[in-house]
């Protein structure tokens, strides 16, 4: 099908493209990567009258480690962040998580800001910055504020922003030594996770830190709490561990790609699978 | 309304009068008859438009032809030098990697792209890559082989 007809705007700054959608507030929609965004809009399920073209904005495109978090710009691409060759905890696991986006040519154009408004309770981006506990720079042009992930994705498909506002940076607060790893299960590879599950280990002098998140299996993105805390610091639990602890945490739907039921079971497997990995 | 856009396809400079809603892929076919590009889904789930924008692989469904104000874009039809055909599409020839062709265009700008990007691609990642695309006719495996032959053959010459 035909996207519905709207009028375009290519903005060569951020502060003209915040006072576009100052201009146009919730008849606009920010065009970045467009691998979400314009499938939605062929389908018609999305018919905004205003798309702003933000990729001239060269501003935008960075990925910047600085000494205690990495600031990812809004026009990153999750090939970028594929692509990093850095060794330590963090890179190594961002890449693999930009690794499990879609395919190659989508990640060329996909940003990880765009995966964050998009708000797929499933994309791997929204589990791994909950994960994080990543936060995002959004601005209007009123001014910018800083919101934590888990408040930015309120609902599927729905984040917290206001009509004229726009994320402007992701914010990583980087990891104490140690690795991550993340697990999804997709129909196909490189299709739409139905789970995904992540886990971050961090070893410090005498202490572990063990974070746990599993995506697709409730509303949003979930922490998995019980995990992180009610375990000793050395045990790995078994599947049927997980499923007492987090189990009934979770508030999987039932769709065409399985059942609550399996969904709950799926992400218990998957969160096991992650934590072990990551603890090892 | 419509509004004018400028950008270079298989090395020649288009200036076009189009609408805001009018995709890449749309404006290739209808506008230039650049038919070569095919459209599948228009949702960018199949990769039977996929063209090179700027050397990079791209669904053309999923771009606005208003998106691309002095980009440079490669289509199928404009692999080939002359009457010489690029290897790739030698390669899928010998290789029967084409049965009715549909995604034929999609996969072999696919590949030249991943090519273009390194040369010297491993097979698993020549598979990754091609994973991006659906045929329904091949099984992938000739068009897998079609790949890794082309890659070796441009890496002689």
């Amino acid at each position: 099908m035909k996207p519905a007809p709207f009028e375009y705007h290519a903005p060569s700054d951020i502060d003209e493209a915040l006072h576009l959608l100052a201009q146009y507030g919730n008849e606009a929609k920010i065009l970045a990567g467009g691998q979400s965004l314009v499938p939605a809009m062929n389908l018609r399920l999305s018919r905004p009258h205003v798309l702003i073209d933000i990729n001239r904005i060269e501003a935008l495109g960075y990925i910047r480690r600085e000494s205690t978090t990495l600031r990812v710009g809004a026009l990153a691409r999750h090939r970028d962040l594929e692509m990093m060759t850095g060794q330590d905890g963090l890179t190594m696991f961002l890449s693999r998580v930009a690794s499990l986006v879609a395919h190659p040519p989508i990640r060329m154009r996909g940003t990880m800001a765009g995966s964050l408004s998009f708000a797929d309770p499933a994309a791997e981006w929204c589990a791994a910055a909950m994960l994080l506990d990543a936060h995002v720079v959004v601005a209007s042009a009123q001014g910018r504020r800083t919101v934590e992930v888990g408040d930015l994705i309120a609902a599927p498909f729905r984040t917290s922003l206001e009509p004229d506002e726009m994320v402007l940076e992701v914010r990583i607060p980087v990891p104490d030594a140690g690795h991550g790893v993340i697990v999804e299960h997709s129909h196909t590879s490189g299709d739409f996770a139905v789970v995904v599950a992540a886990a971050y280990a961090e070893v410090d002098v005498g202490r572990r830190r063990l974070r746990v998140v599993v995506g697709g299996a409730s509303p949003t993105p979930l922490r998995l709490r019980p995990l992180e805390e009610g375990l000793g610091s050395r045990h790995i639990p078994d599947v049927q561990e997980v499923e007492s602890l987090v189990g009934p945490n979770l508030d999987p739907s039932s769709d065409n790609y399985g059942s609550a039921r399996y969904r709950r079971h799926l992400a218990c497997v998957l969160a096991q699978r992650a934590l072990a990995e990551a603890m090892r | 309304m419509t509004r004018s856009v400028s950008f270079e396809v298989n090395g020649v400079t288009q200036t076009l009068d189009v609408e805001d809603r009018h995709t890449l892929a749309d404006v290739l076919r209808e506008r230039l008859s650049l038919t070569g590009t095919h459209i599948g889904c228009e949702h960018g789930v199949c990769g039977a438009c996929t063209v090179l924008v700027d050397r990079r692989p791209a669904r053309s469904c999923l771009l606005f032809a208003v998106q691309c104000e002095g980009v440079s874009i490669t289509t199928i039809e404009g692999l080939a030098a002359g009457d010489d055909l690029h290897p790739l599409q030698r390669s899928f020839s010998k290789n029967h990697a084409l049965q009715c062709g549909f995604c034929t265009p999609g996969f072999i700008m696919l590949a030249a792209g991943a090519l273009d990007e390194d040369p010297e691609i491993s097979d698993s990642d020549i598979e990754e890559w091609l994973a991006s695309n659906l045929c329904r006719c091949t099984g992938y495996v000739n068009i897998v082989r079609a790949v890794r032959d082309a890659r070796d053959e441009m890496r002689k010459g």
